[in-house]
């Protein structure tokens, strides 16, 4: 049985719980990111072909409010101002918190590489988590701040220059990423149960495009669905910070905006490594 | 022998009896030394029908041999794509109305690019994987078989959990048909599925093109993507929406307004029908034949100056 959450040995060696060695110390997980940091700036042309495709709809989604708004002033709180910056913030995030499509830790179950992994003397979910705060980093310089700019370059989008809320604002992206890894990790651990994880990635993927705000905002939803939509973690994936940049949650609204990301990354990390755990008891290697 | 391949069910594998053991010579190269007519309709294509079907029975097998991801994967897929147009109703909940479109002749127009993307998805996704295909260097193989280069690739991702776009644009076009009854004619009722096959096509010659830029550079797939499901997403509204560039660009480069925006225009008998010309309508399926035979004759040139990754 394993008892420390810090380092779960593989299956075939008998002794578990905390290794002989003090552990990884933190230097080993800031390097890690860096190191993914690093491998990410090797696909420019990639990033290049994504940018245009988020300016591409982010043009799209911009003239469908227009359309919309077409002589209304406010809908549901929102002006066609709020609205129309909430859809390029939002194309801004899809990258940093990885939307979409992320099955690396899948992948090495499949290969059976993960065993290698979880023999390494370091805890294997602040592993993957540090790789992906590397990456969010990149896709934050690389790929955030130009989509920002073709908004405002097209659409004249201009976003607040308060330094107070942007600050709150950088902080809620990071919980999201922290919240959108937590449902990837997830998912991915699944790997070690399904034969094919596709089912439960593509869930994700769906529930992450229409719950995070992105393909309507929650704003629009009638009341009762957005009550329950707003309890959700996919809600602080991508509405959540935009409601902090936006200026639309504030003082006592936005601490509880925060904390409520918080507790849901908190969560997922839990429950995370508990399936970690449980799938090392019972680990079913795929490959070789 | 050569009936056995045609008309009613597969004839069963035999060393013999196949369509390729007849060989179909020159099958790569379908321009430069035959008669112009045989850019339109190779041989290859009549002979390489049989093994398509082949292929995509033997496909379509192997995805239900695992019959509960298959089915899991579909359903996943169908709410999925059910959330798109959930996203729209509850968008149409807070404004009304869309320049004066409703939801019902919006879901219309979601509906029909919808089910022309998912049928031409299901079919020519071959061509949409195709950068995998080189990078593996798999097209190598593919090239030394004695049987359609086209057909091949055509048939080499056919996924019959693309049925879950189909039924969404279905179920999309039934709800908007509901809300706004159409004035149907003959004409009407005919053109349905000339604009179907028009859709269809138009986007498979836009997946074939996206394959033939791999035979030079693998990156901007992405690009095709943007046209493809951008496009799509594009046609689900009315196109007076968009910025006149954009407005152009897909009406006269990449014809994507044909396949939901100026058929419904059609079919619904709008206003903005009487600003374009009366024989507009046929421009659908003129325009699928003009980017078919394009693509066919770019995807020639690609094959024959292909060189592989090397080894």
């Amino acid at each position: 049985m394993c008892y420390s959450l810090r380092f779960c040995s593989p299956v075939g060696i008998p002794s578990c719980g905390p290794r002989p060695s003090p552990g990884a110390p933190l230097s080993l997980y800031f390097e890690v990111a860096k190191r993914a940091f690093a491998r990410h700036t090797t696909y420019r042309a990639a990033n290049l072909a994504g940018l245009a495709t988020n300016s591409f709809f982010g043009a799209l989604r911009t003239y469908l409010f227009i359309g919309l708004y077409a002589g209304s002033g406010v809908v549901a709180g929102w002006s066609l101002d709020d609205a129309v910056t909430f859809v390029w913030v939002a194309q801004a995030l899809i990258m940093p918190v990885y939307l979409w499509g992320w099955f690396e830790i899948a992948e090495t179950i499949r290969s059976g590489d993960v065993v290698s992994d979880l023999s390494k003397p370091f805890d294997y979910y602040t592993f993957w988590l540090a790789q992906d705060a590397g990456r969010a980093v990149y896709h934050a310089i690389f790929r955030s701040i130009p989509t920002l700019a073709a908004g405002a370059v097209l659409f004249a989008v201009r976003l607040p220059a308060d330094p107070g809320r942007w600050l709150a604002f950088l902080l809620s992206v990071a919980l999201a990423v922290w919240i959108s890894f937590g449902l990837r990790f997830i998912v991915n651990i699944s790997a070690f149960w399904l034969l094919d994880y596709r089912g439960p990635g593509f869930a994700l993927m769906f529930a992450n495009s229409f719950f995070s705000g992105l393909l309507v905002p929650l704003v629009y939803w009638p009341e009762s669905a957005r009550q329950i939509a707003g309890w959700l973690p996919f809600a602080g994936i991508i509405q959540a910070p935009a409601d902090v940049i936006l200026g639309k949650a504030a003082g006592l609204d936005m601490a509880g905006l925060l904390l409520f990301q918080a507790l849901w990354g908190v969560g997922l990390m839990l429950a995370g490594r508990a399936l970690l755990g449980a799938a090392v008891r019972k680990v079913v290697v795929q490959g070789g | 022998m050569r009936d056995a391949g045609r008309g009613g069910s597969p004839s069963p594998p035999g060393p013999l009896s196949q369509p390729w053991e007849r060989g179909s010579p020159g099958s790569s190269d379908p321009g430069s030394s035959r008669p112009a007519a045989r850019i339109l309709w190779p041989d290859s294509l009549t002979a390489d029908f049989a093994l398509y079907r082949h292929f995509i029975a033997a496909r379509i097998r192997a995805q239900m041999q695992y019959r509960g991801s298959f089915i899991v994967m579909t359903v996943i897929t169908g709410l999925g794509l059910a959330t798109e147009f959930i996203a729209i109703l509850i968008l149409f909940s807070q404004f009304g109305d869309l320049v004066g479109w409703s939801v019902g002749e919006v879901a219309l127009l979601y509906g029909l690019a919808s089910v022309s993307f998912g049928l031409a998805e299901m079919v020519g996704a071959g061509f949409d994987i195709f950068p995998n295909t080189i990078r593996r260097g798999e097209l190598d193989q593919v090239l030394l078989r004695p049987a359609g280069v086209f057909t091949q690739v055509l048939a080499s991702d056919f996924q019959l959990r693309r049925l879950a776009r189909i039924g969404q644009g279905v179920a999309a076009l039934a709800f908007g048909l509901s809300r706004t009854p159409v004035d149907w004619t003959l004409g009407k009722g005919l053109y349905v599925p000339v604009m179907l096959a028009s859709g269809v096509t138009m986007y498979v010659a836009m997946f074939v093109f996206g394959a033939v830029i791999c035979f030079w550079t693998v990156q901007s797939i992405e690009l095709i993507n943007i046209l493809t499901n951008g496009g799509t997403e594009l046609a689900s509204y009315p196109l007076p929406i968009f910025h006149v560039a954009m407005q152009r660009f897909f009406t006269f480069v990449i014809p994507l307004a044909f396949v939901s925006y100026f058929p419904a225009l059609y079919l619904l008998d709008r206003p903005e029908a009487g600003d374009w010309p009366g024989w507009m309508p046929l421009v659908s399926p003129l325009a699928a034949l003009v980017l078919a035979l394009a693509a066919r004759v770019a995807w020639g040139f690609g094959v024959r100056h292909y060189r592989s990754t090397g080894s």
